[in-house]
């Protein structure tokens, strides 16, 4: 996760954002703060958003990259961002945790090509054999996690690396932030919620308008994946329901292999 | 009994309590809010439910706010900066509190009396009205309230109510209930009659409440000393998910965060302060990232020990009211009633 300081930072520092394999919908997220656009070219100066400006210069001192690594030029892509960048920002699930497009490392590349496009596979765009987040490949400075970021998130971690402060993710589990709002807890209503495992900052709510949580934004720095399963149990849902419910955002092989060996193999897979 | 001051209040008069209360107070009750009860703001005419199962969030969350913007700074063109403290809200009126809720207020105030409180929430706490009321049953399962002793406590009320359904008896516990009653309501002495029903009911009112423990609270700190190496604690742990719901729903619950926010441009923010716990992961890491209680097992003997020895031995009140909320709401069950009574059984 965070691995460095934020680096001496220019006046005006130039940002630029980037995407992979993603439906960019957390570049929609910033472009959706329209309250506080203006604020924020004032504050930086951007000058690589393709779904938002014509201008592509790569001076960029801060790089916003969403999306997993899913195709072979990915990796040269994401190395050629992090030599340009100083700080070089993951947001967004599938850059922080590779995602919903994890879903797919468990099965063969050529099953999987097969299911979808059939017997057409002329065409077929060539894909690493798995879906991998950024930190896979490059050093990542921070991350800024959900499915999507959350505009206040992603905004108070400008402002983090404008004042040369450390944007924080919060430690701790949605459980915190559910019970603040006053949520009546959906596990203790029989409901598979993973808010007890998965990170914080997103305010809860999902689970505050009915739907469990999926842990988009991967795990809080304690979680206990045994107790969850047992919790499960306990709510008359069996144990094999939290692991195929983890697999949706956290089935990177590196993030999976934290919560495989506390739960019964899923079956689904 | 006899020597208190007990007025009949008709239960349709409430509206009217509602009513002048609200000229002076930000005036709370339990009301459904979807599947459950919650604190919430009530004019006349809201349905108040005075029979609930406790709520969620404890009343606490009045006095020592979830979140509360300590000051604001602003940078004005000449360089300048200013700061400001949000204005002072309406004091709180609270209605229909239980018994282990006002031990949590009592905890609160014993604990921000203290070299380490806050006089914010003994302010807050000194201009709030509180309407205290009997329960008849435990109103769930979990409650312990009568082995914590809160069942039958009635301070810090103004007002103490017993249900009689149309009738409700109030007792005067402060001179600003009676001026406040006699606002909403002829001050009418409760009959003969009345008077003994409340007698006979309260006589027999705890055989509906089961007790639990097998000593008194007040041995707690010796007992939970002797169990501190006990394999209790693991075992405890390992079912514990450190979600931190049990610090979040405690009436007695103390410990914050603070933090920053601010603009863009760094001309304007505020110093927040937040509800933190004890088991919720980062609150006992420091300054170089050092954990002084990494584990589940510290982390969550410290959560009963703070309860059952450390305030009572600092603040002269036991930190557990019973409310029975941390076991009802843990994901898990761990249960801080279980694990006080086999700690007794050591002892």
């Amino acid at each position: 996760m965070t691995k460095t300081h934020a680096a001496a930072k220019p006046a005006r520092p130039k940002a630029a954002f980037f995407s992979f394999g993603s439906c960019e919908g957390c570049q929609l997220q910033v472009l959706s703060s329209e309250d506080v656009l203006l604020d924020l070219v004032a504050a930086v100066e951007i000058v690589n958003f393709r779904e938002a400006i014509d201008e592509r210069r790569d001076d960029y001192d801060i790089a916003f990259v969403e999306g997993s690594l899913v195709r072979p030029e990915d990796i040269e892509e994401i190395q050629q961002i992090r030599k340009k960048a100083q700080i070089l920002v993951a947001i967004g699930a599938c850059a922080c945790l590779g995602g919903v497009n994890a879903i797919r490392n468990r099965r063969p590349t050529s099953e999987l090509a097969k299911d979808v496009y059939g017997g057409r596979q002329d065409g077929v765009f060539k894909t690493l054999a798995e879906a991998a987040p950024l930190v896979s490949v490059v050093q990542v400075d921070y991350e800024i996690r959900g499915c999507p970021i959350d505009r206040t998130e992603f905004l108070e971690s400008v402002r983090s690396l404008l004042a040369g402060t450390t944007p924080t993710v919060p430690p701790f589990a949605v459980c915190v932030s559910c019970t603040m709002r006053g949520t009546a807890c959906l596990l203790g209503r029989g409901i598979p919620c993973l808010g007890s495992v998965a990170r914080a900052g997103c305010y809860a709510v999902c689970p505050a308008y009915g739907a469990p949580c999926e842990a988009c934004r991967g795990f809080h720095d304690a979680p206990n994946f045994e107790a969850l399963g047992d919790a499960f149990f306990r709510h008359e849902m069996p144990r094999t329901l939290a692991a195929e419910k983890l697999q949706l955002f956290n089935n990177f092989k590196d993030i999976r292999e934290q919560w495989e060996k506390h739960l019964p193999s899923p079956s689904i897979t | 009994m006899m020597e208190h001051e007990i007025y009949r209040f008709p239960r349709e008069r409430l509206d009217a309590l509602i009513e002048r209360l609200g000229r002076e107070y930000r005036v709370v009750a339990p009301v459904i809010k979807g599947v459950q009860h919650a604190w919430e703001e009530v004019r006349p005419g809201t349905p108040v439910a005075l029979e609930y199962p406790t709520t969620l969030l404890p009343p606490r969350q009045f006095f020592a706010p979830q979140r509360e913007v300590l000051y604001r700074y602003r940078k004005g063109d000449d360089g300048k900066v200013t700061f400001e403290t949000p204005p002072t809200e309406r004091p709180v009126a609270l209605l229909g509190v239980h018994g282990c809720d006002l031990t949590g207020l009592r905890v609160l105030r014993s604990f921000h009396e203290s070299s380490c409180g806050d006089r914010m929430v003994t302010d807050r706490l000194d201009q709030s009205f509180i309407l205290g009321i009997a329960c008849w049953v435990p109103c769930m399962a979990e409650a312990f309230c009568r082995d914590m002793g809160s069942l039958e406590n009635e301070i810090p009320a103004d007002l103490y109510a017993w249900d009689f359904g149309e009738v409700l008896l109030l007792k005067v516990l402060k001179a600003r209930g009676r001026e406040i009653l006699a606002d909403a309501a002829p001050l009418e002495a409760a009959t003969a009659d009345e008077m003994a029903l409340l007698r006979r009911r309260m006589r027999v009112r705890h055989e509906a409440f089961p007790t639990h423990l097998r000593f008194p609270p007040s041995k707690l700190p010796v007992a939970l000393e002797a169990a501190e190496s006990d394999i209790l604690w693991d075992a405890n742990a390992d079912r514990c998910l450190s979600c931190g719901r049990c610090n979040l729903v405690c009436p007695t619950c103390t410990c914050f965060d603070v933090h920053d926010t601010g603009s863009l441009d760094g001309s304007q923010g505020e110093r927040v302060r937040s509800w933190h716990g004890c088991q919720i992961p980062g609150f006992s890491r420091v300054a170089g990232g050092h954990d002084f209680r990494p584990t589940r097992t510290q982390q969550l003997r410290y959560r009963i020990f703070r309860k059952g020895k450390y305030m009572p031995e600092r603040y002269g009140m036991v930190g557990c009211t019973g409310c029975g909320r941390c076991i009802k709401h843990c994901p898990t069950h761990i249960s801080i009633r279980d694990i006080f009574r086999q700690v007794g059984g050591t002892a």
